[in-house]
């Protein structure tokens, strides 16, 4: 009897200090881990969600991705989503070392392998559909956040079918309605290369998802998914419509620099029978500073339908940079006399720029600096004279690039970062900045990053 | 007795000293003469510059008086040809043509000593800044799948005789006027897959008959099976919320409506917390200004907003709860004799429950007719809440199948905000052919010798007689009618419609409240 109790002291006597070893152990003085080693006793009855998460982890009854996944369809979406975030937000710096931090690490680490244990739980597990919907919406969510650090498309698309919307895990582009079309709107930001993947996707040709597909690529706005989504104009007109509205859609004030062949297929909408698909490809255009479209948009500022006219108006503002009123004729003199500036002197100034004196240059700058409508053709022509020995011709290089705000200056200017001569770095920082909008320093590889 | 003789001159010669100064004192008089002449020239050529730059001044100084005449709701004539108003050491008057679209030419002719110079201005008259916004979200413009809006002009008529039976329902098929700073997004109903893998429609299509206008560099996503008939080119800048400046009426406590109906009317005073329970009924009679804290209208509860004999403000400072279940009311179908405007920001439990509430909730029924303004608010647009005038708020969002009209009138004319008018343009014109103008002579002195007395500039304006509805220190709503210069402004804390009329005219120049 005494060898009993004396076994059962110790076991409680185990069970009391167990707590406050491990306590000791991870170290009470995380400000995570305050939350709930702090005032036990003014907490309310129900613990938050985070709370209760952290104290099943640190309980040790989520150490799978299989557990923490089931935990995750048993607190909802809502719930799962709050848990995610905040661990996510709080996830340790990639130097930081310490029991507390490494606990941190393999919580991150267990949470992206759920989304494959959601995977094989959705197609193993015979579930009623409500609570199957249910799954997927937190599986989803998880995506959504997660897919900002890791995570797999062809996942995404597996748990796809889920029409219902999950709660957004932060404030999302509006355009975006589902949780799958937010989840890969991030995961493309992060992996252009995964493109291929919804390629396959659309591929087989389910018009539903196919929507839901071309609103992820359009809403990441980059120049991939913008060659991306033009492959795929004239299959269908009710796809066709959708792509028009998200094509050329840029992350930053510089239009998407798009092939010839896809401007093309872009242009072609502008003759549709159908108002709707002209009034979207007039501002397509507009966005993709698409300068041969211009004759066309002319045309349409006395289209029958006011929208139409609209929009051609806005886009040919935008390509050329003038704020004349909406009179077709005015900007058709305009631009007759910009054709004929260039047939006449337009070639022979570029040629100045190489073959002539340092007067001429200079004469030849300031001239073609002034005619937006072909501004790309001169920024490749002024590239060469940015890196000039003289610094006068430039200088007047630098101001005439800026003047034309071509996003072809922008490679270029990139490139010149890297040289030797501090001018020259100062100057193409400074032109860069002012001709995309963004303050990105000096730092060569920021600016090939965010645009290149 | 001697006689001189000249050795070697003729007697021809003598007297030739007199003839050559003579000669040289008529040039020297010559050049002095045409030295003068120039002098007075060129005097008088500064003087009648300097002349006509007064003149411009004055002229410029008639045009600003005929501004703010118009601000005030008069025609915008100030004095005439043959009575024009005295300014400075000159006169001007100003004649005013009226021209389409809520413009107004401004034609101003300055006189001062022999300077004449004539400038003209067109404004556009009144410009309502909350409702050019339109229907108006800040940082979130949703609609809703199914959903239906257009515009009408209220000034032509009911929303009925301007609409007609379309696809949509009953809609006026243009008019509609949606802006946002932010990406606006249109929903389509929900698709599904149908037989041979073609996507159906689940619900009704959503219409915008008009134009939908996302912010600077933003852009709209109108979903399948979406109509939107005009353009969606992005703003070309930043639309800013104008604050709203909540007057300070005086205060009458709180006011609880537990059952019957209670009107509340002719009168301008500050409440606490209006609440009206179930069963009850609010009447809010204009003319009237409501100030409330919180306006919380419960299930089962109504609010009556009655505008036919003047305008109905409410300003609501911390919280509006219409809950769903209550109803909105309009006796009067004119959005311009309403307007809601909420300045309520924070979101904070006031229910005692422990979850927060935001401050503003639209959850009634019933139709409204008015502005309604929430620059710091979530506003959602129920389906079964029909909206007729303008909307802007933070964010908004109308929900499936809702409806709502803009109001266009709105734009030129509100008897609830009134903005200043705007100028578009301003030119030199030619001088008009009157006698005062051909004539060198200084105006003043003409006119003193004609017997005509010029009107002093800041009461020349043609229109010398008032009818003014107003409320005075005390709140009250109280009525003037006869000479303007017999009237005391004083008096009055806040106008609630004011019509100008011309003794000469006989007729009436329509006025506004503001």
């Amino acid at each position: 009897m005494t060898l009993f109790m004396m076994k059962g002291a110790a076991g409680a006597l185990f069970c009391v200090l167990l707590p406050a070893i491990s306590n000791a152990a991870i170290g009470s003085r995380d400000p995570l881990l305050q939350k709930i080693d702090g005032d036990r006793a003014s907490r309310p009855a129900k613990l938050p969600p985070v709370e209760r998460f952290l104290e099943k982890a640190r309980g040790g009854l989520l150490r799978t991705s299989r557990e923490m996944w089931l935990e995750f369809v048993a607190i909802g979406a809502e719930e799962t989503a709050e848990v995610v975030q905040f661990l996510v937000k709080n996830a340790p710096p990639p130097n930081a070392r310490s029991p507390v931090a490494d606990q941190k690490r393999m919580v991150l680490l267990t949470i992206d392998g759920v989304p494959k244990a959601a995977a094989d739980y959705l197609q193993t597990e015979k579930l009623t559909s409500e609570r199957m919907l249910d799954a997927r919406r937190v599986a989803l969510c998880i995506l959504e956040i997660v897919g900002k650090t890791a995570g797999d498309a062809a996942l995404a698309l597996k748990i796809a079918g889920a029409s219902e919307t999950a709660p957004p895990a932060e404030p999302a582009d509006p355009s975006l309605t589902s949780a799958l079309e937010r989840s890969l709107q991030k995961m493309i930001e992060r992996d252009g290369g995964l493109l291929n993947t919804i390629k396959i996707w659309m591929e087989k040709g389910d018009p539903i998802l196919n929507i839901s597909l071309v609103a992820a690529v359009g809403a990441a706005r980059s120049r991939e998914g913008a060659a991306f989504l033009c492959n795929y104009l004239g299959k269908s007109p009710m796809l066709d419509m959708q792509l028009l509205q998200h094509i050329g859609k840029a992350p930053g004030i510089l239009p998407i620099a798009l092939s010839d062949r896809d401007l093309d297929r872009v242009r072609k909408y502008l003759d549709s029978r159908d108002p709707g698909m002209r009034r979207e490809a007039a501002l397509a255009v507009g966005r993709l500073d698409d300068t041969a479209s211009i004759p066309q948009l002319l045309e349409l500022m006395d289209d029958s339908n006011g929208g139409v006219q609209e929009n051609a108006y806005w886009s040919t503002k935008k390509i050329t940079g003038l704020r004349f009123r909406m009179d077709r004729k005015r900007w058709r003199q305009w631009f007759d006399g910009e054709q004929k500036w260039w047939s006449e002197a337009g070639e022979r100034q570029l040629a100045n720029l190489t073959n002539g004196e340092n007067a001429n240059i200079t004469s030849a700058m300031n001239e073609l600096g002034g005619h937006w409508l072909y501004r790309n053709e001169i920024t490749e022509k002024l590239a060469p004279l940015l890196s000039s020995p003289r610094a006068e011709i430039s200088n007047i290089a630098f101001a005439a690039v800026v003047s034309l705000a071509s996003s072809r200056a922008v490679a270029v200017l990139v490139q010149l970062l890297e040289s030797e001569n501090d001018r020259l770095r100062a100057k193409a920082a400074e032109a860069l900045t002012v001709i995309t909008g963004e303050y990105l320093g000096d730092d060569p590889l920021a600016w090939r990053l965010r645009y290149l | 007795m001697k006689s001189y003789r000249y050795s070697g001159r003729s007697r021809r010669e003598r007297g030739n000293a007199l003839v050559i100064s003579l000669v040289v004192v008529m040039l020297a008089g010559a050049m002095g003469a045409a030295m003068l002449q120039m002098q007075t020239g060129m005097t008088l050529r500064q003087k009648q510059s300097a002349n006509n730059k007064r003149a411009l001044y004055i002229a410029e100084a008639g045009l600003s008086e005929a501004f703010m005449a118009v601000a005030q709701g008069k025609s915008g004539n100030v004095g005439t040809a043959d009575v024009p108003a005295t300014f400075g050491d000159g006169v001007f008057w100003v004649e005013a043509h009226e021209q389409s679209d809520g413009k107004i030419a401004l034609v101003s002719n300055g006189l001062c000593g022999s300077g004449r110079f004539s400038a003209s201005v067109v404004i556009q008259k009144t410009t309502n800044t909350l409702a050019s916004l339109g229907l108006f979200g800040d940082q979130q413009m949703t609609v809703g799948a199914g959903a239906v809006i257009d515009g009408y002009d209220s000034t032509a008529g009911t929303f009925e005789s301007q609409a007609h039976q379309t696809s949509a329902g009953l809609t006026t098929a243009s008019g509609a006027s949606i802006n946002a700073n932010c990406d606006i997004l249109v929903q389509g109903p929900t698709l599904t897959l149908g037989p041979l893998r073609v996507p159906i429609a689940t619900g009704p299509n959503t219409y915008i008959y008009g134009d939908v206008h996302p912010g600077k560099g933003k852009s709209v996503t109108a979903q399948p099976n979406t109509t939107i008939t005009g353009s969606t080119s992005p703003n070309a800048k930043t639309l800013t919320l104008p604050a709203i400046s909540v007057p300070t009426p005086p205060a009458k406590g709180d006011l609880i409506l537990a059952n019957g109906s209670t009107e509340i009317k002719d009168c301008e005073a500050t409440y606490g917390i209006i609440k009206v329970r179930s069963g009850a009924k609010l009447v809010i009679k204009g003319p009237d200004i409501v100030v409330a804290s919180s306006i919380i209208v419960e299930s089962g509860g109504k609010l009556e907003f009655k505008s036919d004999d003047g305008p109905v403000i409410v300003y609501v400072k911390d919280y509006l709860n219409l809950v769903s279940g209550s109803e909105l009311i309009n006796g009067s179908k004119d959005p311009k004799n309403v307007a809601l405007l909420i300045s309520a920001s924070q979101t904070v439990d006031r229910t005692g429950d422990g979850v927060p509430d935001p401050p503003v909730t639209i959850s009634s029924s019933g139709v409204f007719y008015g502005m309604l303004y929430a620059p710091s608010g979530t506003i959602t647009i129920p389906n079964n809440l029909r909206i007729f005038g303008s909307a802007a708020a933070l964010k908004v969002t109308y929900t499936t199948n809702s409806r709502a009209t803009f109001d266009k009138a709105l734009l030129s004319s509100s008897n609830t905000m009134k903005g200043m008018p705007s100028m578009i343009s301003w030119k030199i014109v030619e001088l008009p052919s009157v006698p005062i103008v051909q004539s060198a002579e200084d105006p003043l002195t003409r006119l003193k010798r004609n017997g005509v007395t010029p009107v002093k500039s800041a009461a020349a304006a043609v229109e010398d007689k008032i009818n003014i509805t107003y409320t005075d220190a005390s709140g009250a709503v109280k009525n003037y009618t006869g000479d303007v210069a017999s009237f005391d402004f004083t008096l009055v804390r806040s106008v609630v419609r004011k019509v100008w009329t011309s003794t000469n005219s006989g007729g009436g120049t329509s006025g506004s409240s503001n």
